[in-house]
């Protein structure tokens, strides 16, 4: 598949002050093919949502990008986002890359009807006629499956919180990225919008073809959507797979750890259990690998060397222990 | 052997009237009849707007309702003298969803627990009240407890708050204790310790243990045992045993509800299609629909169910509120050649 | 309680604003505590003396009589601090008083509370001090104080009222009452704690206030006291010796300006760097 956005060794560092520093993003790679939907899964402290942020530039100081290379791949080569111009790095918000933030639904103008916003978000971009740019809005409006007769005239608040995170969808679309980057698109809303506008999100993937990377904590979500998953934990990407191969057997512990701490409807409970322990500080990681404190397969390697991130077979997972994990899996054993 | 009922909620109404002169008013809870039994729990299952955190606040005897009775082992709450008042507070306690919210934040968590401590006179003096706190600290896990009995709120991780609270909630030995969304602002990984912690309480306490969420696989982690009432705007739309309502559910929105739960298995994952609604959207809880309140969305609505309302029917351990309860198809999730162990 | 005034200390360390401040107040602490025992009143006349310009035997030079000004301002702030003490004092327990049952019980209580607030903002306080005045001779500083704060509890009240109608509804009150912990427990236990910075931050404004207030009366000779207290300094310069006709007399009617106006801006410091440390801070979340 084609390249579209190549991460290297991506860094982020947050300067506290008297607090000290803190690494949230730690010599993070991945490469986003054109047309994929990739996942990105970590819990809190994970860095998930600051490489997201990375990603278009946007990272809030006391946070900075500290290193790495963004290789965006134009029609005439690929260009490094981090060594762009802060005007040149807008021209392509928005227009390449769409970002849809955690708790966007708030993010709309409560003052201003959708249609001046979406007008607004264009001409942002692009002069063009008012009549075009309607169209163009029913058009995204109608994928999200709303009514765009309705929603156009409406206030953010005459909308539901389902509604209103559609109408972002739709505006994120208005300009035909390429990449569109959503950070837990579904966490405040009901679990049934929620099935819905996973739903839809699968389809207009599907239908334009673009490269869509969800942000979430929830694997199941994931299930649903994405080809590929990354898990990240304490900054660092801990392991890559492509979905149906991750959930019939994850190679890292920590996304087994994820899988049996998540009940579920029908399958068996008693096998289901919480990781112990909780994500580190951090501030100061602990040595070797960051997750050997809440790790059961964590021996004295493991205390002392960072592993690296490998091959294994089509998937990518840092652990020194991956190909015992790998084989116990088939059997799973009680956790811990 | 059916246990004694601990609280039984008698046909529960409860209408807010906002602001004043307030033209607007809002039925958060409906008609709503159920019993808790002691040590037993109850999952109450809604999304936003569906009334379960009202109805929990109504169980810990925040609201008064605006008709029905709230019976705390068969005497009336808003009838009961000042003495069998506090008893009835000291007997029923609630568990915010928001721990950083719920706890004081000028206040370390030793004050916090000591307060109810000493204004119950469970214990004499100061030293006492550091040694029950410290005990109770470490029955949630939290230990050492001298790490935490003198920190502030905002020195805690969300997971230790929601065990604080926890922990204050126990001061008071009370039977029953509301859980509102407890773990819904807690890391996955984590979500079961509290769970567990919950079902130690029940199973060792013999704490009974009313659980609202709108997730109902942590539901299902819970109460398994116990009982299932599923609120959809302001009513009860379906209750039952947990695992009997589970196996055959009958009412159209539980049915959705449970088509549109995440399932963490890609081939099931896809071959699920959330059951197509008419509406999407829930509705306005300031305007309910006439009749059946579910029926703008009701894939098998039928002209009786704009006009009257369905009344809760059934077997005491399987009721549903729907016209048609008997005759829709069942749903049963399909049993897609799950690769997953985990599913 | 002592963590919380550890962290304020380190924190006041940081806060340029707020140390300028308070080394400004802590001066004048001093200058009332310890002041007049360092520095003897004499008040012997010595014409021949007056008006004598600012040199090393009297740093801040004579007044119309040829006694000292330096002293006097010294001996004058006691009775100046003490009154803008004690008009806080009782100010801000009448506010707060006032300001948490309006906020906590609502309703009738709130609206007839509220009623005595309005009409306490609107009417000018200077009229009924001299009502008042007219009718209790105010004889004492602590008098004085309690006359100056009888219309002066209204902005804290109802910022007071405002916090607790925010807090009031907050999971950890619900929670407070679900535990059975009473009303008197709610309030005192777990409101106020929480006015805590916001009360110290109006209680130094007050004293601005007051001392606004009280030098402000006697100087216009509304208020019969003692012959140091600032306000006198300024009615005698003004009024009674024409000292701001005489160039010569200048420092005479500058000095207890100056001397609060640099009251006022070291309280104002402090307040607005006490301000800008303490509410981020309880905004702090893990």
């Amino acid at each position: 598949m084609k390249p579209l956005l190549q991460v290297r060794d991506l860094r982020v560092t947050f300067d506290l002050g008297r607090h000290g520093r803190l690494t949230a993003v730690d010599g993070v790679s991945f490469d986003l093919a054109r047309g994929e939907f990739v996942a990105l899964v970590g819990e809190s402290g994970s860095g998930k949502s600051t490489t997201a942020l990375a990603l278009i530039r946007l990272v809030p100081p006391p946070g900075f990008i500290s290193g790495g290379r963004l290789l965006w791949w134009e029609d005439e080569g690929p260009v490094d986002l981090l060594r762009l111009s802060a005007s040149q790095m807008r021209e392509r918000r928005w227009r390449d890359i769409a970002m849809i933030f955690q708790g966007a639904q708030n993010a709309l103008n409560p003052v201003m009807r959708i249609a001046e916003q979406m007008i607004e978000t264009v001409r942002a971009h692009h002069s063009m006629p008012r009549g075009e740019i309607l169209e163009r809005a029913a058009r995204c409006l109608r994928m999200v499956r709303l009514e765009p007769s309705r929603v156009l005239r409406a206030y953010p608040h005459e909308l539901s919180g389902g509604m209103r995170q559609r109408v972002l969808i739709a505006m994120s679309l208005l300009m035909n990225p390429r990449l569109l980057i959503l950070d837990e698109p579904t966490t405040a809303l009901d679990v049934i919008t929620q099935a819905h506008i996973l739903e839809i999100l699968r389809e207009i993937q599907e239908q334009l073809g673009l490269t869509m990377l969800l942000l979430t904590h929830d694997l199941a979500v994931v299930a649903k959507t994405a080809r590929r998953v990354l898990i990240m934990y304490a900054g660092q990407i801990v392991e890559e797979a492509p979905t149906e191969a991750l959930f019939e057997a994850p190679y890292h512990p920590y996304t087994r750890g994820l899988l049996q701490a998540m009940p579920t409807l029908r399958g068996d409970l008693a096998g289901k259990r919480p990781i112990p322990g909780a994500p580190p500080d951090l501030r100061h990681p602990p040595p070797g690998c960051r997750f050997h404190p809440r790790c059961p397969y964590a021996s004295e390697i493991c205390r002392q060397l960072e592993p690296a991130l490998e091959e294994a077979g089509g998937r990518r997972v840092a652990c020194h222990h991956w190909q015992q994990v790998a084989q116990e899996v088939l059997a799973p054993e009680p956790y811990g | 052997m059916t246990k004694p009922t601990l609280i039984a909620l008698e046909d529960i109404t409860l209408i807010f009237r906002r602001g004043w002169p307030s033209r607007e008013r809002v039925e958060a809870v409906a008609g709503v009849s159920l019993a808790i039994p002691e040590g037993g729990i109850l999952a109450l299952v809604g999304e936003t707007g569906s009334g379960k955190t009202t109805l929990g606040k109504l169980v810990a005897g925040l609201y008064r309702p605006t008709r029905g009775r709230v019976l705390f082992r068969g005497q009336d709450l808003w009838t009961m003298d000042r003495r069998a008042f506090l008893e009835y507070r000291r007997a029923v306690q609630l568990v915010h969803q928001d721990a950083f919210a719920a706890l004081n934040p000028v206040r370390t968590i030793y004050q916090s627990l000591q307060a109810p401590l000493t204004r119950h006179r469970i214990v004499q003096n100061g030293r006492e009240a550091r040694e029950r706190a410290a005990e109770l600290l470490e029955q949630v896990g939290l230990t050492p407890p001298e790490l935490f009995l003198d920190k502030y709120p905002h020195q805690l991780s969300g997971g230790q708050r929601q065990r604080v609270l926890l922990a204050r909630a126990l001061t008071v030995q009370p039977r029953l204790i509301v859980a509102d969304e407890p773990v819904s602002m807690i890391d996955v990984s984590l979500r079961l310790s509290i769970l567990q912690l919950l079902r130690e309480l029940n199973r060792r306490l013999g704490i009974a243990i009313l659980y609202i969420t709108h997730d109902l696989a942590t539901a299902r982690y819970l109460a398994e045992e116990g009982q299932l009432a599923v609120m959809y705007l302001g009513k009860i739309v379906e209750h039952g045993a947990f695992h009997k309502v589970l196996e055959n559910p009958r009412h159209p929105y539980l049915q959705a509800l449970l088509s549109a739960v995440p399932v963490p298995d890609p081939r099931v994952a896809r071959a699920i299609h959330p059951m197509t609604l008419q509406e999407m959207d829930p509705p306005d809880p300031r305007r309910p629909p006439s009749g059946c309140r579910f029926h703008p969305r009701c894939p098998y609505v039928q002209p009786i169910c704009r006009e009257i309302p369905p009344a809760l029917e059934g077997p005491a351990d399987h009721q549903v509120a729907c016209h048609f309860a008997q005759e829709i198809p069942s749903w049963h999730p399909p049993s897609a050649a799950s690769r997953s162990p985990w599913a | 309680m002592s963590a919380f005034l550890i962290d304020l200390l380190s924190a006041l360390r940081g806060n340029r604003r707020a140390a300028v401040g308070g080394l400004i107040l802590t001066g004048y602490l001093l200058m009332a505590l310890i002041g007049p025992e360092l520095i003897p009143l004499d008040p012997t006349m010595r014409y021949a003396e007056r008006f004598r310009p600012p040199s090393l035997a009297h740093p801040l030079g004579t007044d119309y009589a040829g006694r000292d000004v330096l002293a006097q301002i010294v001996h004058g702030s006691r009775d100046v601090l003490a009154i803008a003490a004690l008009t806080a004092l009782f100010t801000t327990t009448l506010a707060v008083g006032i300001g948490a049952l309006a906020g906590y019980s609502g309703g009738m209580v709130d609206a007839f509370l509220m009623l005595l607030t309005n009409i306490q903002l609107t009417v000018p306080a200077v009229p009924v001090y001299l009502l008042i005045g007219s009718v209790f001779q105010v004889r004492d500083p602590v008098g004085f104080a309690a006359l100056i704060s009888l219309w002066m509890w209204g902005p804290l009240a109802r910022a007071v009222r405002s916090q607790i109608l925010s807090l009031k509804e907050r999971e950890f009150i619900e929670a407070a009452r679900v535990l059975g912990l009473g009303t008197a427990h709610i309030l005192l236990r777990e409101l106020f704690p929480n006015l805590t910075p916001f009360v110290v931050i109006h209680f130094i404004r007050i004293m601005r206030d007051a001392i606004t207030a009280s030098v402000g009366l006697i100087f216009l000779g509304l208020a019969p006291f003692s012959p140091t207290n600032w306000g006198t300094m300024l009615n005698l310069a003004v009024f009674q010796t024409g000292a701001i006709y005489i160039p010569n007399a200048l420092h005479y009617v500058i000095a207890p300006m100056a001397v609060i106006v640099l009251f006022q801006l070291g309280a104002i410091f402090f307040a607005h760097g006490l301000d800008e440390i303490l509410n981020p801070r309880l905004r702090a979340a893990a």
